[in-house]
């Protein structure tokens, strides 16, 4: 055992973290080794001052200021926590909208072109039909895609004009309509 | 957020950390205000700069109210609010010390540096002097200490960590906090005595 070795283990003697077994090894060292009788004391005297306590410091800032500080760092990580709490959409459920209404209106125009001309004047569909088969179209991909609505960060507005027969529907996001 | 019908100022720690964690803030600022001064004081004793001590201390209490469910009450509210802000101390610390770049300086602090070549001092340094006179000269030894060897006493002799927590806390191995301890007890007694010496001459 080096020398260092020796003065931890008297470091932990007196600060009562050696086992029973070890201490009375050191208790021979002190009765033996005048140079760790000596160190043995100095660190004594050293502890002795600390428990003597600490000085006594104050805050430098007033109540109200200090608090302030605090109070405005807790309402700012609630605000944030509340944000945090709302579920995010998914990027891949933002583009279900999007990509749904092309997909609409590509498979109603590939109707429109394989279908045969029925319609008056040279074959020309009427405005009513037109909105008709857009509307099936539209029916048939939302029954193909349904897409779930749960959160409340979407909206839609629906328009329907009996009359044409048709039915807008116009989704968008809350957050952008702010 | 609701409001416990509580009276602040003369209500028991515990009652306040209920309330708090109701969300009542008026009960959290009374425990603020109870302990401020204390929580400041230990960041301070870890830190040595005014500036940073509050602005920690502060932080820890901002951790304290996110965490109030995580209070058992196994120990005292001060005791508890105090970890908080040494696990802090002790984070800035590190941050600081990445600045510094002193491997080599590090190195021999570990290993004891001058004190290992001190004389041992026999003669009690401290003998004779008043409470208030002890308390303001090991405040001003511990400013003339390492980060490193300020910590491990700080946390020893005033918050009666064990060494094994110490090394936990402070992430280094139980052989670290020994000898850092050691070396901060010996440079401490010589200053100390050094001190002395001061006022006789």
């Amino acid at each position: 055992m080096n020398n260092l070795e020796r003065e931890l283990k008297l470091q932990a003697y007196l600060d009562g973290e050696l086992p029973a077994a070890e201490a009375a090894e050191v208790e021979r060292w002190l009765d033996q080794d005048a140079e760790m009788l000596a160190l043995s004391t100095e660190l004594r005297h050293t502890k002795d001052a600390f428990a003597a306590g600490e000085l006594t410091v104050k805050c430098p800032e007033t109540r109200d200021f200090y608090w302030s500080k605090i109070a405005r760092s807790i309402e700012a990580e609630e605000r944030q926590a509340e944000r945090a709490a709302v579920v995010e959409v998914p990027w891949w459920r933002k583009l279900l909208v999007p990509v749904g209404a092309l997909a609409a209106v590509v498979v109603t125009l590939a109707t429109l072109q394989m279908q045969p001309q029925t319609g008056e004047a040279g074959g020309h569909k009427k405005p009513t039909e037109l909105a008709k088969e857009l509307n099936n179209a539209i029916n048939q991909i939302d029954s193909a895609v349904e897409v779930e609505q749960k959160d409340d960060s979407m909206g839609a507005i629906t328009f329907s004009d009996n009359s044409e027969g048709v039915t807008v529907v116009w989704h968008y996001e809350r957050a952008s309509d702010i | 957020m609701s409001k416990s019908k509580i009276d602040y100022a003369t209500a028991e720690d515990t009652a306040l950390v209920s309330a708090s964690r109701k969300g009542d803030t008026k009960a959290f600022e009374e425990l603020v205000a109870r302990h401020r001064d204390k929580v400041y004081a230990r960041a301070y004793s870890m830190l040595r700069n005014e500036e940073e001590a509050v602005d920690l201390s502060q932080e820890a209490w901002v951790k304290a109210w996110q965490r109030l469910e995580q209070f058992q009450g196994d120990s005292s509210f001060l005791t508890w609010i105090t970890r908080i802000t040494i696990n802090l101390c002790l984070d800035q610390i590190r941050r600081n010390k990445r600045r510094r770049t002193e491997s080599i300086e590090q190195l021999d602090e570990d290993l004891g540096g001058v004190e290992r070549q001190m004389p041992v001092v026999t003669a009690n340094p401290t003998e004779g002097l008043e409470t208030s006179e002890l308390r303001a000269k090991i405040d001003e030894a511990l400013t003339k200490l390492s980060y490193e060897h300020r910590t491990v006493l700080v946390l020893h002799e005033f918050e009666d960590l064990e060494y094994k927590e110490i090394a936990k806390r402070m992430e280094c191995s139980i052989g670290t906090v020994m000898s850092r301890l050691f070396y901060a007890r010996r440079k401490m007694a010589a200053l100390m005595a050094a001190y002395k010496r001061d006022e006789l001459t």
